[in-house]
């Protein structure tokens, strides 16, 4: 079936300027979102996660931030070109965020009641009597009686103020969803009960959602597609199953072998070597080659393109690059360890 | 495990601490019973608020507990005066979770890790070796030495905590969360640093976290808390191939696999944690549990045998895992 896409992400590049040098936090990222999909976008801290998921809805505080090219076409319009009044028509209508740390999210001085109804009021015309039961309604329907409409957020817990947010984010019915990390801040048990419920009302309202995360054990959970990115490069994206199964860019099997797992076997985890390069001094060459176990000597002088490894699948690599794999999911490893030296 | 790992290092009898709040009083850790072998890792699992922390901090001294003995190397060492305290100090260690918040921002590399050393009364060049052993030992390399904590990343200022804690050779360390404030790929590294060490110097863990994935993988046993009290507590896989506290059991289905076409079948929790100050006497679990019955809200449960070694506090425990009698 021919999918239609919401959002499309072009060579997206966004910069903090400071007053002595320039972070270069996302660069070059394209993304599609199509209708009804979940893309996992994930990376560890400072990848640029959150500052793709802020400049989507222009939320950037600018300057620092200065998206310095790109564009990101909703409906057919770039958001990046859109005027103001234009994108508070979009923003927590059409496109809303779900906020990764819930206690920080939630305004501490109004009830919760009436935090979920501003973007009612915003948005729709209704009558405050409307909105009021249209809040209420969105309450119940992330698990927390109407009865607590009239609550301030303190007296909830961390996993409830989670839901609050999240029915923030739902109350206008928005076509596309921003979860930024949206459970990292919850215990497992409750994880699940987030999760679950996310999945739940996705399925009844049929929103695209772009989930950020570093756990791929939710991405495996949720994902239709996923996207691994790279000190502000995606190096690896595809369907979910090709990104578990097929593991092919070097960063991705290393974070593979670097998180334990429940029916793990081996004795030693594999960390991989190094740190994230300074986004503020990027090397020239491959982001990820100073870690790079299979480096070569291309991969310093030139960046590598995204190369199609299988239908869907990209990889930023040289080793795929040029020369497809002749058995494509022979790219985990071992053998092909010698070609770096 | 070896056959030396029979030596019981440390010991907790029903300890129990109790805080004073507004509200009334709060269970922080209610009748806790453990021992640890020597040499091997005690993992700690629960979720936030469920007093792992404070567990980790009673048995260190770091906080006075309210009822229960902790037994060191065969002593009792509930109440001891300063002098003694200070010794034991030196024997037994932390590793904090928030490498930012744990390092002294005024203090250099080796200042932080010259601390411990000062205090067992090293001094001079002697000190300045120990220090810069140290170092190699947890993998920092030397020109760190006069760096302050925020030039440095999340890994490396967790080597910083755990050459601080291990400078005096103690026996036994408690590890609060060493390694969630951390990424994947970094999480990996000091994972294996405490491994090493463990291995290398016979090093005593009780290791306290909320990720199941990284307990297993590092700990021989492990005790479930809820509220403040033992769920269950047994060998490492044993727990994992036959949970038997209903919550161990939501808890290990709650954990998302990162493999695909693997749904597991999720067992979902109603409600959340309920709150630990005056909880009334009976199963505190029993409010989210699937099968609870009138007994469960009558009365507590015992922590019981129900396989050997393997101990879990449920009034229903048989009836739900079927164990014959």
């Amino acid at each position: 079936m021919e999918k239609e896409t919401l959002l499309e992400i072009q060579d997206l590049t966004i910069q903090y300027c400071m007053h002595n040098r320039t972070v270069r936090a996302v660069n070059g990222v394209s993304l599609k979102i199509q209708k009804g999909e979940t893309l996992g976008l994930v990376g560890e801290t400072g990848a640029g996660k959150t500052t793709i998921a802020l400049g989507i809805l222009r939320l950037l505080q600018e300057p620092p931030a200065k998206i310095a090219g790109g564009r990101i076409l909703y409906e057919g319009n770039d958001i990046l070109k859109l005027p103001h009044h234009e994108l508070r028509k979009i923003r927590g209508n059409k496109i809303s965020m779900i906020f990764q740390d819930p206690m920080t999210a939630l305004n501490p001085i109004d009830t919760v009641g009436e935090q979920i109804m501003e973007g009612i009021l915003l948005h729709e015309k209704l009558s405050k009597k409307d909105a009021y039961r249209k809040a209420c309604e969105t309450l119940e329907m992330v698990g927390i009686p109407a009865e607590r409409y009239h609550d301030y957020p303190h007296q909830f817990s961390g996993g409830m103020k989670q839901r609050i947010v999240i029915a923030m984010a739902l109350v206008c019915r928005p076509e596309l969803l921003l979860a930024d990390e949206p459970t990292t801040a919850l215990d497992v048990t409750i994880q699940a009960q987030v999760l679950d419920m996310i999945t739940r009302i996705r399925e009844e309202l049929g929103t695209s959602m772009l989930l950020i995360t570093h756990d791929l054990g939710v991405i495996a959970d949720m994902c239709d597609r996923v996207a691994v990115i790279y000190a502000g490069r995606i190096v690896e994206s595809g369907a979910t199953e090709q990104i578990f199964n097929h593991t092919s860019h070097p960063y991705t099997v290393g974070l593979f072998g670097a998180i334990p797992t429940l029916d793990m076997t081996e004795d030693r985890l594999v960390p991989i070597d190094g740190l994230m390069p300074d986004p503020a001094n990027l090397p020239d060459g491959c982001k990820f080659c100073p870690r790079c176990k299979k480096k070569m000597a291309v991969c310093e002088e030139r960046e590598p393109d995204l190369s199609e490894i299988a239908p869907g699948h990209l990889v930023r690599c040289h080793l795929f690059a040029k020369n497809p794999p002749k058995d494509p999911p022979a790219a985990d490893g071992q053998d092909s360890g010698k070609e770096g030296e | 495990m070896s056959e030396l790992a029979k030596e019981i290092l440390l010991e907790a009898v029903g300890l129990k601490k109790y805080f004073q709040t507004a509200a009334g009083q709060l269970h922080a850790v209610d009748d806790i019973y453990f021992t640890i072998e020597k040499g091997t890792t005690l993992g700690v699992v629960g979720e936030s608020g469920c007093g792992k922390s404070t567990l980790g901090r009673v048995v260190l001294h770091l906080l006075e507990s309210t009822d229960g003995k902790i037994i060191y190397k065969g002593k009792d060492i509930t109440h001891v005066d300063k002098k003694r305290l200070r010794e034991l100090r030196n024997e037994m260690q932390i590793i904090f979770q928030d490498p930012f918040a744990s390092l002294n921002p005024r203090m250099s590399v080796r200042q932080i890790i010259s601390e411990p050393l000062e205090n067992g009364g090293i001094r001079g060049e002697e000190r300045e070796k120990r220090i810069t052993e140290l170092m190699t030992t947890v993998g920092l390399a030397e020109r760190l030495g006069d760096s302050y904590p925020h030039e440095l990343d999340g890994g490396r200022r967790q080597r910083i905590g755990v050459a601080r804690a291990i400078a005096m050779n103690p026996d036994f360390v408690v590890c609060d969360e060493p390694v969630s404030a951390l990424d994947v790929s970094i999480q990996a590294q000091i994972i294996n640093l405490l491994q090493d060490l463990q291995k290398e110097r016979g090093l005593t863990y009780l290791f306290i976290s909320h990720d199941l994935s990284v307990v297993k993988y590092l700990s021989h046993q492990i005790m479930v808390m809820y509220l403040g009290q033992t769920v269950e507590w047994s060998d490492t896989e044993d727990l994992f191939a036959h949970p038997l506290h209903p919550y161990t059991q939501a808890l290990l289905s709650a954990v998302p696999v990162p493999k695909v076409g693997q749904k597991k079948q999720r067992i979902l929790l109603k409600g959340e944690i309920v709150s630990p100050i005056n909880p009334k006497p009976c199963c505190r679990f029993a409010k989210r549990c699937l099968y609870a019955t009138e007994e469960c809200f009558a009365g507590p449960p015992k922590l019981k045998e129900e396989r050997p070694g393997h101990f879990v506090a449920c009034h229903r425990a048989k009836d739900i895992n079927q164990i014959d009698k």
